[in-house]
């Protein structure tokens, strides 16, 4: 007899689908999204890719900072806009899609 | 080499945050937690939503999945913070919501925050011989 394979446990988070809100939104921030996902299916998908490894910093809906560290982004993407809720970041070729275990609180 | 009492029988590391409104630095306690995510997650810290309000530096495109103790997936943003003592940086934290019931066992014992495994992989850290306690230092 085969048993049943057991059912995953209810530490599995839920699918990459359900995208939370940011925190903050403006109105590039859909313009953002779009460009931050091709960076980003590039960067995944060719480790040869100009971005990948690179800090990437989106401003008014444009490309405006690829940085070598997070210390060079920082510095660049202050020095152009002021307000910190506009300035959107990431980490081109990092792992957002794979679940990160907490194992206790 | 900055060190601290265990709290509650954890390892704790105290960081402070540069207030987005004045610069001002504000201390928060931090479960040092090596069991939180890799060193490869795109995340260093775990805060609750308000503090990554007050600390924000820059807006992360992308959210961060927890499963575990900690679970859903969440929005992440950068903070300027560090050790007490040290210089500051930017910083990736996963904002959890403030009433998220796990994340308030951890307050329940005095923490503010998780530092995790990529934050801890920074620098030498253990309790260096001192029974209750834990301490960090930088990387040669």
């Amino acid at each position: 007899m085969v048993a049943e394979p057991q059912s995953r446990p209810q530490t599995e988070a839920t699918s990459v689908t359900d995208e939370p809100e940011p925190l903050f939104k403006d109105e590039y921030w859909e313009i953002h999204k779009r460009l931050a996902d091709d960076i980003q299916r590039q960067a995944r998908g060719d480790p040869d890719s100009s971005y990948a490894g690179k800090w990437v910093g989106l401003l008014r809906g444009e490309v405006a900072v690829v940085a070598q560290s997070p210390a060079e982004l920082w510095e660049q993407m202050v020095a152009r806009e002021p307000n910190p809720e506009r300035r959107v970041v990431f980490e081109a070729g990092a792992d957002y899609e794979s679940v990160n275990y907490i194992l206790e609180v | 080499m900055p060190r601290w009492r265990l709290m509650a029988g954890r390892p704790v590391v105290e960081l402070e945050f540069a207030r987005r409104a004045d610069g001002e630095r504000v201390l928060r306690r931090m479960v040092a937690d090596t069991g939180a995510g890799r060193t490869l997650s795109p995340f260093h810290l775990i805060l609750k939503q308000s503090d990554v309000r007050e600390f924000l530096l820059f807006n992360d495109r992308f959210s961060v999945r927890l499963g575990g103790a900690l679970m859903g997936t969440h929005p992440c943003s950068w903070v300027v913070g560090g050790v007490r003592g040290l210089p500051l940086g930017p910083l990736v934290a996963v904002a959890v919501p403030d009433g998220d019931p796990a994340f308030r066992r951890i307050q329940k014992d005095g923490a503010e925050g998780i530092a995790g495994m990529r934050f801890l992989d920074g620098f030498s850290y253990g309790n260096f011989g001192f029974q209750g306690e834990f301490g960090i230092e930088p990387l040669s």
